[in-house]
């Protein structure tokens, strides 16, 4: 099994007069798990619809392995999207549903699917409208799961699990990707549960990219400057400020930026702390206008 | 391993299967009630001068496929595109499939008319289709007009399916005009008339060419919902 490279380029996606995605050009690493992140109405489910082929994009491309999805039997048995409303027949059973799956995936893992459903405790004689919401996510977790396909995309997928369900998912997630890499899009609102999954990360800001990169490189576009509160503002000072936690006249402050190696002398010289900077921050601070300071 | 495509016939033998699991389901209904009903009007007596099986089997089984296909654009669609399979094969699979039960239907529906007739013969009533017209010399013709009226309702099922899925309530609302009046109005016309029923049979240049252009009206509602079907865009159905 060959995971797929997914290419995204100028891409325009129009609902009427708006625009959800505006001439986006974006990639998405073979064999690796890609976080996508973006605000409320950014365009991150629009964009993973058209690259599974759900949507046509009204300009630019989304291509798998160098082909488009939309109508193309051969790329879209190659990939599964799972979107939050969960495409599956809500007025059969969750076995019904999970039997339809087997007939129409090639590479079905029975296996793996029923280990899940007893692990998410799963009524499989339920239908899927009587399902509660997490239980809905629990079962499109287990279709893109147990479909094994070279790209899998999670759209919020987990939205309504518990903790424990979701720590579940990112357990069998990642044994899934130790087992057999596959290229992975999850697009989610819990990124702090989510990052130590995340090996890439691509971020949508008014249909547009923001950033892009390795969590590695976009740890290192600024810093976490923790320590006394008059001293960490003197040291941040002129500096774009993504977030800032104050307790007890300690000072945590991520700012963005490069840090050189005369700032981290100065740092240490100072008794302040310079931590990587989180994604979390990195995100929050970029994409919420009200929290950015320059 | 690289997951294929899967085969054409796996779709259309899911999508067959929970077509005839309901048609069965409502068969099996309507022949409770048929054998009850001939029961209490003999007992009453209140006896019968024409087919009541024919007014009703093509009819109710038409709109049980009129509905499911209208359940296939409009909830299976997604499902199936989301499990790898294009909407172009989808809605091909879809029409083999109500065209295939529709053959069935039929073929069930000339047997259960001639079971209805040996019914009435024991009760003594005449098994006419109407209170004027016999159809004793012809009585396959049912089977002819059960194919058309219900294939003809699963085709417009499915361009029902389509307008809701691609506009919104009012506009697809409005289009019931072109997906089930036309067709309803066309069939009804073709069908309904004395002679296609009469006992001159298929024979006659006249029901033959009525036959025919009952089949070119499902050919091009077929093509419309092809041609359309595989355009669509779909949004996801937040719970």
């Amino acid at each position: 099994m060959n995971a797929p490279a997914v290419e995204v380029s100028s891409l325009t996606v129009k609902y009427g007069r708006i625009r959800a995605l505006d001439g986006l050009s974006a990639s998405f690493a073979p064999g690796s798990i890609t976080g996508l992140l973006g605000r409320n109405g950014s365009g991150k489910s629009t964009l993973l619809a058209t690259i599974a082929g759900f949507r046509r994009p009204n300009a630019g491309n989304a291509l798998v392995d160098g082909k488009s999805a939309f109508e193309a039997d051969d790329v879209m048995a190659q990939l599964c999207l799972i979107r939050e409303g969960g495409d599956v027949l809500t007025s059969s059973s969750v076995r019904d549903n999970l039997r339809l799956a087997r007939t129409l995936r090639t590479g079905w893992d029975g296996a793996l699917a029923e280990r899940l459903v007893g692990a998410f405790g799963l009524p499989l004689r339920k239908t899927v409208d009587a399902l509660s919401r997490g239980q809905r996510s629990a079962l499109s977790a287990i279709i893109g799961l147990a479909t094994r396909t070279p790209l899998t995309i999670f759209d919020e997928v987990y939205l309504g699990m518990d903790a424990p369900s979701r720590q579940l998912f990112y357990d069998e997630l990642l044994a899934e990707q130790i087992r057999s890499p596959r290229t992975v899009i999850i697009s989610s609102h819990f990124l702090e549960e989510a990052e130590p999954l995340l090996e890439n990360v691509v971020i949508l800001h008014q249909g547009r990219l923001l950033l892009q990169g390795g969590l590695d490189e976009l740890g290192d576009m600024g810093a976490r400057v923790i320590g006394p509160s008059e001293r960490v503002r003197e040291f941040t000072d002129g500096r774009r400020i993504l977030s800032e936690q104050e307790l007890g006249g300690v000072l945590a402050r991520s700012v963005y930026g490069e840090i050189t190696m005369e700032d981290r002398e100065r740092a240490a010289a100072g008794g302040l702390q310079l931590e990587r900077l989180r994604v979390q921050d990195l995100y929050t601070g970029l994409t919420g206008d009200a929290q950015v300071r320059a | 391993m690289t997951p294929q495509p899967v085969a054409f016939e796996q779709v259309l033998r899911s999508l067959l299967f929970t077509l005839l699991r309901t048609v069965a389901w409502v068969v099996s209904i309507l022949l409770v009630l048929g054998t009850g009903a001939w029961f209490l009007a003999r007992a009453i007596p209140l006896g019968a001068t024409f087919s009541l099986w024919f007014h009703v089997f093509p009819q109710a089984l038409g709109w049980v496929l009129f509905g499911m296909a209208i359940y296939f654009t409009t909830e299976c669609l997604s499902a199936y595109v989301a499990m790898g399979v294009s909407r172009a094969r989808f809605v091909r699979a879809a029409a083999l499939a109500l065209g295939a039960t529709s053959l069935g239907l039929g073929v069930l529906a000339l047997l259960t008319f001639q079971v209805e007739a040996w019914l009435y013969g024991i009760a003594g009533w005449e098994h006419a289709v109407s209170l004027t017209r016999s159809i004793a010399a012809n009585g396959w013709l049912v089977g002819v007009y059960t194919v058309l009226l219900t294939l003809t309702l699963g085709m417009s099922g499915l361009l029902v399916g389509w307008s809701y899925v691609r506009f919104p309530p009012l506009p697809a609302t409005s289009l019931l005009v072109i997906t089930v009046l036309v067709p309803g109005w066309l069939i009804i016309g073709l069908l309904q008339d004395p002679d296609v029923l009469s006992p001159l049979g298929l024979g006659s240049w006249h029901v033959a060419v009525r036959v025919l252009a009952a089949l070119a009206l499902n050919g091009l509602m077929f093509l419309a919902a092809a041609g359309l079907v595989p355009a669509l865009q779909l949004r996801s159905r937040v719970p």
